[in-house]
């Protein structure tokens, strides 16, 4: 673990601004994530989390700051370009297609190609099916359309998507908002798949026990700013959820600012 | 709960007729008109059946992409008499030669097409909407252009291109087959064709994985139009003038081959065999009717029947295959634990 977090970090986030109508989203953060870690964003709804996750991710574009890759500055316009840099998002929705089957998905956008317009439709299941296999042996009829598919499946195919094509960075967006108890056993199972295969993981989520279960650090968030950073294992819920409600002020400012 | 085998050879059987069912229903279709008249096999009845279906098969064809990305095309009502309209007008009044006429013909609806797609990006608007708009938009240019009447003598080359044949086939036929081979093996074995489906049914998806839809409805109207103009310029060959009125009762005739055909009104699957069996469909009842006797005035209503007796046997045969898949799986799961 020590180790791990001497090394360079795969991202760097600094000094980022992101501005709506002058209401500053996202004031002056900053952020490393490491290979085979994984660090959880917390906070209110509008604290700014996911509009920070948003400019890694290509989908929100910042005002201020910098990011680097691997040492290399980068500047994402969108999702796309931060894809191609190693950066996979998997949203809340999953954002699958549910009439294709689960190789077409887990390629959408990216297909292999012959003559250009045509897919290699007999690679990309072999592929596919090898990924999927890897990170969940209980996965069946992968030629069956996604739409019959359940929700824990569905989370394979949108991971087997970050797996299949290297992805660095991994954001996941709210993970396990729409799963169920056994679903969510399956997706903490996937997540630390994932980690042990050396992705740097950053997890938005208002569920603190999945949080703690999963979580190598825990940066919170209060309007727009970093108002604390832990490491796991010596954080406290509690210590959590006040930083979480009073924006990492005292009792007092915060009873302030509901007045 | 213990079903044998005769289940399983029923359910394999159900679901190639489901899945083949327009074919399965023209045929039942040609066996019913075999019997009723005895002049409908013949092999001239047969390629007059094919020829009449050509110039909305051609726009079908395309309308199918459209159709399948959960988009329709209305303009294709105003794209075809211009088109027809502005290539005989080129020919007779600008004195273009035949070739250069065609090749201006596919041009404007290709771009019309074009417009069509910049238009639903821009406007950020339904292509319902948009087209039904542009439809109008060509329709009256082509009305001042032709001044609200046909352009005929049209040079005996062009008119030979609609009318002419090589054996028994008429022109028209000959270039409509290669047409379906090429629409057929882009729908099976495309990269456009997946991300067309899957816009259909999820348009987050479809953006999220990098995909412009703005760059993907360009070339799903570009194409439409494309093949609109085609259709113009085959109709205004056959009837040996541009017609005013040319193409009115188009979009009926195309959205009827598409549907029986076995695409969703509503996208999401590509069946496009299916829409050349739907037009066989067409060709075949209005072909029936006139064998039979009924009058031809009788023939738009049939087709209007047809099309919801189509969507409705959709949304139910839709609702069987997915129980079908259902069970599947169900059996799949039973026989892992």
């Amino acid at each position: 673990m020590n180790e791990e977090s001497e090394k360079p970090p795969v991202v760097t986030l600094r000094g980022i601004d992101v501005l709506f109508g002058g209401v500053h989203a996202v004031d002056n953060v900053d952020l490393d994530l490491h290979a085979g870690q994984v660090l959880a964003l917390l906070g209110h709804n509008g604290a700014g989390k996911s509009t920070l996750a948003g400019v890694l991710s290509g989908a929100v574009t910042k005002d201020k700051g910098t990011i680097e890759i691997d040492g290399r500055q980068v500047d994402f316009k969108t999702p796309r370009q931060a894809r191609l840099s190693g950066v996979e998002t998997i949203y809340q929705t999953l954002a699958l297609a549910g009439n294709l089957d689960a190789a077409s998905n887990i390629y959408l956008g990216r297909e292999l190609r012959r003559f250009g317009i045509f897919r290699r439709q007999a690679d990309m299941r072999k592929a596919a099916a090898e990924v999927l296999q890897r990170i969940n042996p209980r996965f069946q009829n992968i030629d069956n359309l996604v739409q019959t598919f359940s929700g824990g499946q569905r989370q394979s195919i949108a991971i087997a998507r970050a797996v299949l094509f290297k992805a660095r960075v991994v954001i996941l967006d709210e993970p396990t908002a729409a799963l169920g108890p056994s679903e969510t056993l399956l997706f903490k199972d996937l997540v630390k798949r994932l980690r042990d295969e050396g992705v740097a993981i950053l997890m938005i989520s208002h569920d603190i026990h999945d949080v703690f279960e999963l979580a190598d650090k825990l940066v919170v968030m209060a309007d727009g700013r970093v108002v604390g950073r832990l490491n796991t294992h010596e954080a406290t819920k509690d210590q959590v959820l006040s930083l979480i409600i009073m924006g990492g002020g005292t009792t007092e400012q915060a009873a302030t600012k509901v007045s | 709960m213990n079903k044998p085998a005769i289940d399983i050879a029923e359910i394999i059987l159900l679901k190639v007729i489901l899945a083949n069912r327009a074919a399965f229903f023209a045929l039942v279709l040609a066996g019913v008109l075999a019997v009723a008249s005895p002049y409908f096999l013949t092999l001239q009845n047969l390629f007059n059946v094919l020829d009449q279906v050509v110039v909305f098969t051609a726009v079908a064809l395309a309308a199918t992409f459209v159709l399948g990305a959960g988009d329709i095309d209305l303009s294709i009502i105003g794209i075809v008499p211009l088109v027809g309209a502005v290539v005989a007008w080129l020919m007779v009044n600008g004195g273009f030669p035949v070739s250069a006429a065609i090749l201006a013909g596919l041009l404007l609806g290709a771009v019309c097409g074009m417009l069509n797609a910049a238009l639903i990006a821009m406007l950020r608007l339904p292509s319902f909407i948009v087209t039904l708009a542009t439809g109008a938009i060509f329709q009256g240019i082509m009305f001042v252009i032709t001044n609200m009447t046909p352009i005929t003598n049209l040079p005996a080359d062009f008119v030979f291109l609609g009318q002419g044949r090589i054996g028994p086939f008429t022109i028209p036929t000959l270039v409509l087959v290669p047409l379906i081979a090429l629409m057929v093996i882009l729908q099976r074995s495309s990269v456009f064709a997946q991300h067309v489906v899957a816009l259909a049914n999820n348009p987050e998806a479809v953006r999220v994985a990098g995909i412009s839809t703005n760059w993907l409805r360009f070339k799903l109207f570009t194409m439409m139009g494309l093949f609109a103009g085609l259709a113009g310029i085959l109709l205004t060959a056959r009837s040996a003038s541009a017609q005013v009125g040319a193409g009115a009762n188009l979009l009926l005739l195309v959205v009827a081959a598409v549907v029986i055909g076995g695409t969703p009104i509503t996208g999401g699957r590509l069946m496009m065999l299916g829409t050349v069996f739907g037009s066989l469909t067409i060709g075949m009842i209005n072909n029936g009717l006139n064998l039979v006797g009924f009058p031809t005035t009788f023939q738009t209503a049939t087709q209007g029947l047809v099309i919801l007796l189509a969507l409705y046997s959709d949304s139910r045969t839709t609702h069987i295959q997915n129980r079908i898949a259902k069970r599947a799986i169900r059996r799949e799961l039973e026989q892992a634990k």
